[in-house]
């Protein structure tokens, strides 16, 4: 029996997991995950500190838009997002192929009155709906605000 | 998602991508904007798309957006210079 080197392992590695993993993102577009990402969705992002950063934004995204449990508020994120942009020139490409893979596909609608926009259009659709609706008070507020109605 | 569109009009609003990225980030925005008014983040998607523009011909912010700043992108942006036009004009001196 001959033990597989490391060399080997890591060929078997690639032409294995590796391959699949290629094969499939030739297909798909890279889309909404709820894990943070394991390594930056750029070629251009190289370098360990750029990449330490670019891993840690994708968290704080995540966490941003409630996709990932966090304490602070969602603003206090974004501020610091927007921040690591500003400062760091390399990141900003980065930064926003993020925010939009997450973007793309999502479904999920998290947050406090986050199906204001549906209720915006529904009653747009449907006049008079909404007045007779039993939706939460933060959802009715929040598209009449948005609409203007009220 | 309603934040993700929210984050990504904050930032298209204060950093500007590479030249590489710019057209097909617009593209992405546009084809949000232009296939279905009836998206429930059309508004959001205009306005990212005009902050888009904007801030190529401006450059990059010099400061993250302040707080309030950040709550009046939950407000579509169509109703925000009405409702500053009815404010009462203050002088600057």
């Amino acid at each position: 029996m001959v033990r597989a080197t490391p060399t080997r392992r890591v060929a078997g590695r690639i032409l294995t997991g590796g391959a699949v993993h290629a094969t499939r993102c030739a297909r798909t577009r890279p889309a909404l995950s709820q894990d943070p990402l394991r390594q930056p969705l750029l070629a251009s992002t190289t370098g360990r500190k750029q990449v330490r950063q670019a891993l840690a934004l994708s968290l704080n995204i995540l966490k941003c838009m409630g996709d990932y449990p966090s304490k602070r508020t969602w603003r206090e994120y974004a501020t610091a997002i927007i921040q690591e942009g500003i400062t760091n020139e390399d990141l900003r490409d980065e930064l926003l192929c993020q925010v939009v893979k997450q973007v793309i596909n999502n479904q999920r609608r998290s947050g406090r009155g986050a199906n204001a926009p549906a209720v915006l259009h529904a009653s747009r659709a449907h006049p008079g709906a909404l007045s007779r609706s039993r939706l939460p008070d933060v959802c009715t507020a929040r598209a009449c605000s948005a609409a203007g109605t009220c | 998602m309603l934040r993700g569109w929210y984050l990504l009009n904050l930032c298209v609003g204060s950093i500007t991508p590479s030249e590489q990225l710019f057209p097909y980030l617009r593209q992405f925005l546009l084809r949000t904007v232009a296939l279905d008014t009836t998206h429930p983040f059309y508004e959001v998607a205009v306005d990212a798309q005009a902050k888009l523009e904007r801030t190529r011909l401006n450059g990059v912010r010099r400061y993250p957006p302040i707080p309030i700043e950040i709550d009046s992108v939950e407000v579509p942006a169509a109703r925000v210079p009405a409702a500053t036009a009815r404010a009462t004009p203050r002088s600057c001196g």
